[in-house]
């Protein structure tokens, strides 16, 4: 192995609430955290916890493709692991949910022979089951990201929650931009609207990020949405519009199981 | 200004029943700061906070690209693979050729 190990570590959503002991230590004993986390206080705050955190922000520029960026992340927490260094990576949220550079640069400094892990963090997902009272597992849930789910041809299940990430720049090919507007957002509800009424309710969701903040639990109807407002934090969480269908054939065959059990 | 941080953190870790109970240990640590950022936290003015603790007020959070880098370095590679057979098969074929056209 070589020397120099990578960590990259949740913070959670909300400053001081979130972060579990084991990151926030890592943080502490880190010879270098990079940091990337959704406002300028909570970055702060977790410069309060080590002398040398260097901020990721830097690397976003309007106009610039946002895997550039995404690229240069990478690199530049890979060149301190390769100096020999304890590197801590810390993100909002979970560091590997919807976020690529983290899984990036850890299987990179593994593929370079660096011991490197994930720790775990409260994401927006575990915020939305808390603060929407949705349990993935009463009817199934199903996440995107919102390009992801206009780019590509994805099955959705109607009867399951549908949950899009990243709304905010829904349908940005370029990934340079920090907004898409009204024509974009239509586009999508055209997707949408092929697996969902147009006054089907659905819910803008940001969790708290700062405790003097209240979340976000917006509800508005599905043919709203191109007017609707976003921000890069908001998820757009759709409910089912249909009720589960049974499999009729396959409970058949189970009841002939149990029969001849 | 770690002082304000360090109240953002405690209220972070402040339980509804401490607020409850409004006897929080919070009151007293918030009064010791100027009267400014008092009201920027009792009116939860995060813009407010950013200038007074000067933090950047425009953050960008997105880290996941809608398609997958790697997979479509990987088609890249292969859309450049099947360029190059084409073209060594069309050098091929003419070089065929002239041989023909030689002989
Ligand atoms: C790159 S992903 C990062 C997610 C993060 N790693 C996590 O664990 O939640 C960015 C997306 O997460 C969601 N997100 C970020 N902050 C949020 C918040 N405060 N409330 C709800 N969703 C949020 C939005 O969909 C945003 O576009």
């Amino acid at each position: 192995m070589q020397h120099g190990r990578l960590v990259c570590v949740g913070t959670g959503m909300t400053l001081g609430a979130h972060i579990s002991p084991l990151s926030r230590r890592y943080i502490e004993q880190a010879d270098v955290v990079f940091v990337l986390v959704a406002d300028g206080i909570s970055e702060q705050w977790i410069e309060s916890m080590n002398a040398d955190v260097r901020s990721l922000q830097p690397f976003y520029q309007e106009g610039k493709s946002r895997l550039q960026s995404y690229k240069e992340m990478v690199k530049v927490m890979l060149a301190e692991v390769q100096a020999g260094k304890n590197v801590v990576g810390a993100f909002y949220g979970h560091p590997g949910v919807f976020a690529w550079v983290p899984h990036k640069a850890i299987a990179i400094a593994r593929e370079q022979g660096y011991q490197a892990h994930m720790e775990p963090g409260i994401s927006a997902e575990d915020c939305l089951y808390a603060d929407l009272g949705i349990d993935p597992g009463t009817y199934g849930c199903q996440h995107y990201e919102a390009s992801q789910f206009m780019f590509y041809q994805c099955t959705i299940n109607p009867s399951a929650y549908l949950v899009l990430w990243q709304i905010g720049v829904a349908g940005d090919k370029s990934l340079t931009r920090f907004s898409t507007g009204i024509s974009y957002r239509k586009l999508l509800l055209e997707a949408l609207q092929v697996h969902y009424p147009l006054d089907h309710s659905v819910i803008l969701y940001e969790a708290i990020g700062l405790p003097l903040q209240k979340a976000r639990i917006d509800c508005v109807l599905l043919k709203d949405l191109p007017v609707s407002e976003f921000s890069l934090k908001t998820t757009l969480v759709i409910p089912p519009a249909l009720s589960m269908q049974p499999n009729r054939e396959m409970l058949k065959r189970l009841a002939m199981l149990n029969e001849q059990n | 200004m770690t002082s304000i941080i360090n109240i953002l953190e405690k209220m972070g870790q402040t339980t509804a029943f401490e607020k409850e109970r409004k006897k929080l240990s919070l009151d007293s640590e918030m009064l010791e700061l100027p009267l400014e950022v008092q009201q920027a936290l009792n009116h939860g003015n995060v813009e407010q906070l950013n200038q007074i603790l000067q933090v950047r007020a425009q953050v960008v959070c997105g880290l996941h690209p809608a398609e997958d880098p790697d997979q479509e370095d990987k088609e890249k590679d292969d859309e450049e693979d099947e360029d190059n057979k084409h073209q060594k098969l069309a050098q091929l074929k003419s070089a065929g050729d002239k041989l023909r056209h030689a002989g």
